[in-house]
């Protein structure tokens, strides 16, 4: 059995339990049920060969009377796959006895159960589950579960995002027409800077109803977690599971699709390694009062492909400041008086800093400039920005950052790209950089060839990695503007692009 | 003694004649649209080493720009269409469908040299107004300093708003004007002594072709012109990015209390509509010096996309008389400059250069305009053939404003998006 930080975790839905959950549900259906009934089958576990997944997730207790079949239902399967080396954890949700299930999955032999709280003496590990992002950063266990993740892609009307930001014809996009693209990124970037040595995993679903869910649809959810440094739980739809019961050939072009893509971020783990850049630090203590504000600026900044990095508000008296030129502190409250000191200090300095309203009187000189949302002042060689409403809205605050620190201190440019997230990072040692691009376009309104990325260095090599390759592609460089630009082919749904002063090893 | 004078009446009547080298002559009724020579230059590229003296020659043929700009104040209209993020394959902007930074700094150097007082560069970007016009140049990816090194004072304005004025100023149309009696714009296009109009050359589907002339469609700004004008005042969202509801397909009038259009019963037909809008414009806010830049471009439409073709024409236009100047700029692309609607470039829309003249603001027969420096046959590369020669299905000029389906004969029902119209 592998080393639990290396599993690699499919959730694999079958069984009683899983009907019983799903039966009240719309769309159900009969073939619903057959599915779920048909992937208890052991053979089906012929599909993991030669994929990276080590690690199922089964549904093993919610407090139901179906939980006591489930796990008998299940047994064949457990015991087929632990002989071919998989790990089994349990998913313990629910009001039930949560001891019970724990003794019971350890007596099947699971490796693990995931379930929010904790069973003294469990007898094997546990795997915290939470809500994100209330993650026991803390726990000893070296793998974090996160629900109520989303599904990445563009945003879909009546889905996740604000009204307001659609305009008036319900198109799922921003107020500057750029897609709005729900992503997991902001979170995973905030575990890894609360519990940098811990694997984030990510437990969500395929939407369903009549969604169709394309092999690169997978493919972007995978890239979305891994770009990040997450791992999702692979879940399957309906479809696709009917499908590869019956051994048909699209379904296995698709797994065979999600299973290329894990193996290139395993084959790529190092990356994980990398340090995130950006000029622009986010402060705040992501809890209470101020966990919208915090977490929704994180995912507007990701949203808004604005590098930055995450200082905890906590460690901000000690954090190093240096390599930042613009922060944002938008909690409600004051940070001690030794950390504002330091915040003011960081903009006399010459730094531009976005606080919250509760900041105001904090000095500066208003430079006179009108503004909807901020009080511009001068201070010192810097910029303080105070916000004038008490509850600022995060998607502007992540668009003025980035016209208070200006454009000429992008860390990158994008052309041809409409629909994306970008992930940003340096190799340890800073000798190259890493930038994963994740396109969400699917149709032919966006874009997706002949992309160029300029770099403000002057790189001298540049290569692409994409899902499924072995080897990387040498990118053309052109120099442009006192850096060069870095011509990308295509990007479908995915591409990382290493670039260096000196060539690549 | 103070003339009596105000600017914007001298804005007026500049127009056509620019600090008299620029002179052309009177018209309307029986009387000849103004003339006045145009320049073309041959140029291979971008090199500010070959750009300056090419550029320095052509303008010593127009007159010399001392006499235009010393001790001026100077608005540069730049052509910033389509976006800043997208590229013909990978062509930076300027090489495609931008004018490209180098030649506007050139232009720029040249002033400064001939003892200018001030460039303003003017645009109607669609970011917020809380966004500096210069954050539009870096997401562009052009450099800022470039821009600013090149003139004793250089300002940047996005005319979409109202900058540093209260309101925006009112720039009627001689004679009543086509489509609209007047048009409310920035200040920045009041407020300058001497307004330059600086574009590439490009094939354009709504009116046929793309340069100097068609330039001035973006002097109207979003906030009043906008698909989503009136609704946007009290933040600084760019809600909207064009005109088409206002200006292509008269859906609605234009808000901020900008005039509304002369006849609510004309045509919706962008075709009828645009052309008009522009030779409207280029009448209430004259040009005192245009320059199309021709030296690399794009064939096939205004807006980048894949089905377009980069090409290399190798030429810079300019002149004194906008619509003199466009017309060598059709000329030299191929085109016939008087041409009726229903030729090739103007299929489908009414020529904006005839429409001009009938304004009064210039000439489009060739047979009056003294060409200066290299002659057309000269440097004339074939737009035309090429775009004859546009496969089905990918013509490139979207075709759907106006409420009509379909840009050109053989085009598809259904183009790509067109981009923004500036």
């Amino acid at each position: 059995m592998a080393a639990l930080s290396t599993w690699i975790p499919m959730r694999w839905l079958a069984g009683p339990l899983d009907i019983s959950q799903r039966e009240k549900k719309e769309g159900f259906t009969a073939r619903s049920k057959e599915v779920l009934q048909r992937w208890l089958d052991p053979s089906l576990l012929e599909i993991l060969r030669g994929t990276p997944l080590n690690c199922l997730v089964v549904n093993w207790a919610a407090g139901l009377p179906a939980d006591v079949e489930q796990q008998k239902a299940l047994a064949p399967l457990l015991d087929r796959g632990k002989t071919a080396g998989l790990s089994f954890v349990g998913l313990v949700e629910g009001e039930g006895n949560q001891a019970a299930a724990v003794g019971s999955a350890r007596e099947a032999g699971l490796a693990a159960v995931i379930m929010e709280g904790e069973v003294p003496n469990a007898g094997l590990p546990i795997l915290p589950l939470a809500a994100r992002p209330h993650l026991p950063w803390n726990s000893s266990s070296p793998v974090l579960v996160a629900k109520g993740n989303e599904w990445p892609g563009i945003a879909s009307p009546g889905l996740n995002s604000q009204d307001w930001r659609r305009g008036a014809d319900l198109q799922a996009a921003g107020p500057t027409a750029e897609p709005w693209i729900d992503s997991n990124g902001w979170f995973l970037r905030l575990a890894k800077a609360y519990a940098p040595s811990k694997t984030p995993w990510l437990l969500f679903d395929p939407p369903g109803g009549g969604n169709v869910i394309l092999a690169d649809a997978y493919r972007r959810a995978i890239a979305d977690s891994q770009s990040f440094c997450g791992r999702w739980i692979v879940s399957l739809d309906d479809a696709l599971r009917a499908s590869l019961a019956q051994k048909e050939q699209s379904g296995m072009e698709t797994w065979n699709a999600i299973a290329g893509a894990l193996a290139f971020f395993v084959k790529h783990s190092p990356w994980e390694t990398n340090s995130p850049l950006g000029l622009v630090g986010v402060i705040s203590d992501f809890s209470g009062a101020n966990e919208t504000i915090g977490t929704e600026t994180l995912n507007l900044m990701v949203r808004s492909n604005v590098p930055f990095r995450i200082i905890q508000k906590s460690k901000l008296a000690t954090a190093p400041l240096t390599g930042y030129k613009a922060l944002i502190s938008v909690d409600d409250a004051m940070p001690e008086p030794a950390a504002r000191k330091r915040l003011l200090d960081f903009a006399r300095q010459g730094g531009a800093l976005l606080v919250s309203q509760s900041w105001k009187g904090e000095g500066g000189t208003p430079t006179g400039a009108a503004h909807p949302r901020l009080d511009l002042r001068k201070l010192g060689a810097g910029k303080l920005a105070v916000c004038k409403d008490q509850a600022p809205d995060p998607y502007m605050v992540a668009r003025d950052i980035h016209v208070l620190l200006s454009r000429v201190n992008d860390l990158s440019r994008f052309f041809n790209l409409s629909a994306f997230l970008s992930a940003h990072t340096a190799a340890p040692g800073g000798a190259s950089a890493l930038l994963q691009i994740t396109n969400f376009a699917n149709s032919t309104r966006f874009s997706v060839n002949q992309v160029t990325v300029w770099f403000p260095q002057q790189y001298r090599a540049a290569r692409m990695w994409t899902l499924g390759s072995e080897t990387p592609a040498a990118l053309k460089l052109e120099p442009e503007n006192t850096g060069v630009d870095v011509q990308i082919p295509s990007i479908s749904p995915y591409a990382a692009v290493e670039v260096a002063l000196q060539e690549l090893a | 003694m103070q003339s009596g004078i105000t600017r914007r009446e001298a804005v007026g009547s500049l127009g056509a004649a620019a600090a008299g080298m620029f002179m052309g002559r009177p018209a309307r009724g029986n009387v000849p649209a103004p003339t006045a020579p145009v320049a073309i230059g041959k140029c291979t590229s971008y090199q500010p080493s070959e750009l300056l003296p090419v550029l320095e020659g052509m303008f010593d043929q127009l007159g010399g720009l001392g006499k235009l700009v010393k001790g001026k104040t100077v608005a540069i209209k730049l052509n910033f269409n389509g976006g800043s993020t997208v590229r013909l394959g990978y062509y930076p902007l300027g090489e495609s469908h931008w004018p490209h930074p180098n030649l506007i700094c050139a232009v720029m150097s040249l002033m400064t040299k001939a003892g200018v007082r001030r460039v303003r560069l003017v645009e109607c970007a669609p970011i917020p107004w809380t966004t500096p016009f210069e954050e539009y140049f870096l997401e562009a990816n052009w450099n800022v300093q470039d821009f600013i090194r090149s003139a004793p004072i250089v300002e940047f304005e996005n005319t979409n708003y109202l900058g540093s004025a209260k309101n925006l100023s009112r720039l009627s149309v001689p004679n009543g004007g086509l489509l609209f009696p007047a048009y409310d714009l920035n200040h920045s296009y009041v407020d300058c002594d001497v307004f330059v109009s600086i574009a590439k050359c490009k094939d354009h589907g709504t009116t046929g072709v793309s340069t100097v002339m068609k330039n001035q469609f973006g002097l109207t700004p979003l906030l009043a012109y906008g698909n989503f004008a009136g609704k946007w005042e009290d933040n600084d969202l760019a809600a909207g990015i064009d005109r088409i509801r206002v200006i292509h397909m008269g859906a609605m009038q234009p808000a901020f209390g900008a005039p509304a259009e002369l006849d609510p019963k004309s045509p919706r037909d962008d075709g009828y509509r645009v052309p008009r809008a522009i030779a409207d414009l280029v009448a209430a806010r004259p040009v005192h010096l245009a320059i199309t830049d021709g030296v690399t471009s794009m064939s096939g439409g205004q807006t980048p996309n894949p089905s377009l073709t980069f090409v290399r024409p190798n030429w810079i236009v300019a002149g004194t008389n906008v619509v003199n100047t466009s017309a060598v700029t059709l000329a030299a692309m191929n085109y016939n400059p008087m041409g009726q609607k229903g030729t090739i470039p103007f299929f489908r829309c009414d020529n904006k250069l005839r429409l001009a003249e009938q304004l009064g603001v210039g000439t489009c027969d060739l047979s009056q305009i003294e060409v200066v420096g290299r002659s057309i046959q000269e440097v004339a590369f074939d737009f035309k053939t090429l775009r004859e020669k546009r496969p089905a299905g990918f013509n490139g000029f979207g075709g759907r404003r106006g409420g009509q389906r379909g840009g050109e004969p053989g085009g598809p029902p259904d183009g790509p998006p067109m981009g923004r119209d500036n």
